[in-house]
């Protein structure tokens, strides 16, 4: 009989297995066998037998590595040491077979063999290596171009969607604009000094393939603001079923009930075979474009929308990111995109609490205030609900008196 | 102004004094380190270059206790 009843029960079935995973590794890497046993004890014991780690660390470094202990060494020494590893990994992760390969051997070397590619930031994850390792992996990954990534209070490991690499929709460059700002902080990436965790996630178009607006403490999302490029002959072509949508039974795209209808701010129109667009309604939410690639494409003045303070919930709920500035062009070497980010940190440092997040601050002391402070520009889309309070006067009252 | 070796040996001693009694974070340190000095004898950049080589000079190291903080290097309490 198997000596880990329980956590084979989550290898039945047709669906991936975790638990399948690090068996087969175990047949090469004593750790893993350790950890079998320990996660057996765990959901025998309803209860983790993994104690809070504290950092382990490299030299200079206060980020990248989350340190790990089991509580019951003398049991499983092989997994007495558990760390993980986070790894930067590259912009719109792309690697060739032979970086990968590389990072696997390194981590049959030095750990458990157990990655996982990758981890809600972004980064790589090595999973499990012991203290004396941790030198040598760094050193190892150095000097074939690598770097640890974030963790802790600092800035997060930045990252992006593929951008302008491979898809069509991208208004802004994501992975230049991911690589630039990995290099410009490198010290806020490495030696934490915030109140607390700050995520930086870019997207080249509103789809937003990277979730920056519910993962991110800052999301930089592009967007246009010209119009929408549009041609006549294709949309002709969608309307006669020529030109096919993948995501319908038959193809066709039904103009008015599939795209008009649905256009959130009833900017658009279709009649007599013909579509138009008053683009300066537009809210930029791609439903169009995504149904009619061939005949509406995001427009040539692209930029990006800047938004605050998404995050899971921690030590309070989860919040979605809130437009802070519409509209910024984002061309290298981005100095006024870094300039307001200086100037958001420099807020919140003097004004955040201990673990607090900056979107959790925002809704601390107001967004008005928030905004005023790193001085932009309010919007009326920044109001959230209309004031319940009467009871507020503001200067001019006061000076007219 | 404050030289970077007294803003280190003033952080430093901090740090120490605090040592098994209170976690204490950069923000925190910062703080306090500009209010010893005064706004016009020390800023932010100089604290950030003093830590900056504690830290190299591993006479400090990074925790992490709900955040990160600075310590005096020790072995983790939970490794033992
Ligand atoms: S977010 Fe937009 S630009 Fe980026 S991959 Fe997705 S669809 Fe393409
Ligand atoms: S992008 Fe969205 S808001 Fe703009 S026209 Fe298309 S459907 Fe309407």
């Amino acid at each position: 009989m198997s000596n880990t009843p329980l956590i084979d029960e989550l290898v039945k079935g047709p669906w991936p297995s975790f638990i399948k995973d690090i068996k087969r590794t175990a047949e090469k890497n004593e750790m893993c066998k350790d950890l079998l046993n320990l996660l057996e004890m765990s959901y025998r014991d309803k209860k983790t037998h993994w104690k809070h780690g504290g950092i382990v660390g490299v030299r200079g470094y206060g980020g990248g590595i989350i340190g790990r202990y089991s509580d019951s060494p003398e049991l499983y020494p092989g997994v007495s040491h558990f760390h993980t590893v986070r790894i930067n990994q590259p912009a719109g992760w792309f690697y060739s077979t032979s970086a990968l390969r590389y990072i696997c051997d390194l981590w049959e070397k030095h750990g458990s063999g157990l990655t996982n590619l990758h981890g809600s930031t972004g980064d790589m994850v090595m999973l499990g290596t012991t203290t004396e390792h941790l030198e040598d992996i760094f050193t190892d990954l150095s000097e074939h171009g690598w770097d640890l990534g974030g963790s802790g209070s600092d800035m997060r490991t930045p990252s992006c969607c593929l951008g302008k690499s491979r898809c069509e929709f991208a208004c802004i460059d994501t992975m230049a604009i991911c690589h630039d700002l990995t290099n410009e902080w490198q010290d806020e990436l490495h030696r934490p000094a915030f109140p607390y965790k700050f995520k930086i996630k870019i997207a080249g178009c509103p789809n937003d393939c990277v979730a920056s607006i519910a993962r991110s403490d800052c999301s930089i999302i592009g967007t246009w603001r010209d119009n929408i490029r549009q041609d006549d002959a294709a949309v002709a072509k969608y309307a006669s079923g020529e030109l096919v949508y993948g995501a319908r039974a038959d193809g066709k795209v039904d103009i008015k009930a599939d795209v008009v209808d649905k256009c959130p701010t009833g900017c658009m129109s279709y009649e007599g075979g013909k579509l138009s667009i008053d683009n300066k309604n537009c809210n930029r939410c791609m439903h169009c474009i995504n149904l009619m690639p061939q005949a509406l494409r995001v427009g040539v003045d692209g930029g990006a929308t800047i938004l605050l303070g998404a995050k899971a919930p921690i030590v309070q709920g989860a919040l979605l990111s809130s437009v802070l500035v519409p509209f910024i062009k984002m061309d290298p070497p981005y100095e006024e995109f870094k300039e307001l980010i200086g100037r958001i940190w420099e807020f919140w440092d003097e004004n955040g609490e201990a673990r607090e997040r900056i979107g959790e601050m925002i809704v601390r002391i107001g967004k008005g205030n928030f905004v005023e402070e790193v001085g932009c520009d309010p919007i009326p889309e920044m109001i959230c609900e209309p004031r319940s309070n009467p009871y507020i006067f503001y200067e001019e009252y006061f000076e007219e008196e | 102004m404050a030289t970077v070796e007294e803003v280190k040996d003033y952080i430093f001693k901090k740090v120490e004094s605090y040592a098994g009694k209170k976690q204490v974070k950069v923000p925190q340190m910062t703080q306090d380190v500009i209010e010893h000095f005064g706004e016009d004898n020390c800023s932010k950049k100089d604290v950030k270059e003093a830590l900056r080589e504690l830290i190299d000079d591993e006479k400090l190291v990074y925790g992490y206790f709900g955040g990160t903080t600075i310590e005096l290097p020790h072995k983790e309490g939970s490794a033992n």
